[in-house]
């Protein structure tokens, strides 16, 4: 693919891939709090267990709209602004959203919600809708994107910030590996797919580590 | 016991329908071997280094891809290759099993960038090295030799004191308060595991096949886990269904379904089940 024909939306397409991958890692961010309100108890085997079936569920929700979309007519270029402005009004409704009732609570620890009388059942069926309003948008997203940067965006690099990082930082660090994994799908289209996202998202990693080994070796 | 024998029993129903099918396709006998030794070996790898441990390392594949270059890297001997990819796998196996350590979550992440990073370099490097026999191709009684072998590694293994000392140091305190180094253990079984794995990116790459990538990591921690609390039978019996199964479809012509999308229907069906009759939740003791 000849790279020069994109120069010109370069900017507009970074941001895009941004957001995506921003997107994705709040996805996962909201799946893993909705799960947990949900299912408050149980071992971690266990809670790792609902979140792969999930993220598997997701995942081939995603193939099926993918060839649906494809199908259909491809959405028009207005769409690349729904992703910046969707992020923009998830963060202020958080903010929002902890301001009032038992929000903080159940977000924060479900089981202690749950014993305070937190219907955090309920909770998780909002956090569930939210879930599926993303998963369709990032769908509608990934349509407007160009083939090969379709393609190189990986979609478990995001997964692996939250699981490793806190959750601002996951959703930055996530949605600059996506971004790196666009670009360098639409510069060097035979890089292997989510090698430079995979790359990006181990720098942090890293760092995170050897704080921690720092810290552990503090008197 | 009598999970165990249910398990041994499911295995040899599935490699059995499965091989049987294969064959009535018109696949050869000397590749069924070969499958059936490759899921028989991935499955004892997955035994010893993710239920053994109670880890969900899903960086098993770097192991395998590691035994895959070591055999095909130099044009020697099938056994000299074979006892090369063994020991890279083990000490690739090894690193994977100590940087792999934390919490559950933390050990899913950072096995999975692992494999992300090591799909990438194969994807990346690989393709031109495919395409055929990149060295003698294994016999079928070597394979089946190594496969009995490996059984016999994962059942004396289940029962040693290795698989005790794990068991303890996969409680919350890490073993500690009972003097264990829960790192180096670790390290210890996903370096057996990785030598296991190893032999089967070996054959894989003999017979000219690609390295699997990180679904197979993720189907393997998935039979280990599913497979019912670290059983050796149960791992195997899942092992062999993922395995066995996209290559008898690949035989039947009247089958169009995209088999990774099955493999990961199948996974998240087995993963369900084993939620549903709460086999995970047994898992507490995991930090």
């Amino acid at each position: 693919m000849d790279a020069t024909l994109f120069l010109p939306a370069l900017p507009a397409l970074v941001l895009h891939t941004a957001t995506l991958g921003a997107l994705q890692a709040i996805l996962y961010l909201v799946l893993r709090r909705a799960l947990a309100c949900g299912w408050p108890t149980g071992g971690p085997i266990a809670v790792l267990a609902r979140l792969a079936v999930t993220v598997l569920t997701v995942h081939l929700v995603w193939l099926g709209l993918a060839i649906a979309l494809e199908r259909g007519t491809p959405p028009p270029p207005a769409v690349l602004w729904i992703g910046p402005v969707a992020l923009v009004a998830l963060v202020v409704g958080r903010g929002l959203l902890l301001r009032g009732s038992g929000w903080a609570l159940a977000l924060a620890d479900p089981l202690v919600a749950r014993r305070t009388g937190i219907a955090t059942a309920s909770h998780a069926r909002q956090l569930g809708l939210v879930a599926l309003l993303l998963v369709l948008l990032i769908a509608v997203l990934q349509a407007a994107l160009p083939p090969a940067v379709a393609l190189a965006a990986a979609a478990l690099t995001p997964l692996v910030a939250v699981l490793l990082l806190g959750p601002v930082t996951a959703v930055v660090v996530a949605g600059s590996a996506v971004a790196a994994d666009g670009l360098v799908g639409l510069a060097l289209p035979e890089t292997p797919p989510g090698l430079a996202g995979a790359l990006v998202v181990s720098l942090p990693a890293l760092l995170v580590g050897a704080v921690a080994l720092w810290r552990d070796g503090q008197p | 016991m009598r999970a165990e024998i249910v398990a041994w029993a499911l295995g040899l129903v599935i490699i059995g329908v499965l091989g049987g099918t294969f064959l009535a396709l018109g696949g050869p006998p000397a590749e069924l071997v070969l499958l059936i030794g490759i899921a028989v070996l991935l499955g004892v790898a997955a035994h010893l280094g993710i239920g053994l441990t109670q880890r969900p390392i899903l960086a098993l594949p770097l192991p395998l891809s590691s035994g895959w270059w070591a055999a095909t890297a130099f044009e020697a001997a099938p056994v000299l290759a074979l006892a090369l990819a063994a020991g890279v796998g083990a000490a690739v196996g090894a690193l994977v099993g100590y940087v792999a350590r934390g919490s559950a979550a933390r050990v899913v992440a950072t096995t999975l960038l692992l494999a992300l990073l090591a799909e990438g370099v194969t994807l990346g490097f690989a393709a031109n090295r495919l395409g055929g026999p990149l060295g003698a191709a294994p016999s079928p009684a070597l394979v089946a030799g190594l496969a009995v072998l490996a059984l016999g590694l994962g059942w004396w293994l289940q029962g040693s004191l290795l698989a005790a000392l794990l068991d303890r140091a996969a409680a919350l305190d890490g073993g500690e308060t009972a003097g264990l180094d829960g790192p180096v253990l670790q390290a210890l079984a996903t370096g057996l595991a990785g030598a296991v794995a190893g032999l089967a990116g070996a054959l894989i790459g003999q017979t000219g096949g690609a390295p699997p990538g990180l679904q197979l990591g993720f189907l393997l921690v998935i039979a280990a886990f599913a497979g019912g609390r670290g059983l050796l039978a149960g791992t195997l019996a899942l092992t062999a269904a993922f395995w066995l199964l996209p290559e008898v479809l690949a035989r039947a012509s009247a089958v169009t379904i995209d088999v990774d999308v099955l493999a990961l229907a199948l996974a998240g069906l087995a993963l369900l089940v084993a939620l549903w009759t709460r086999g995970l939740d047994r898992r507490v003791s995991d930090g």
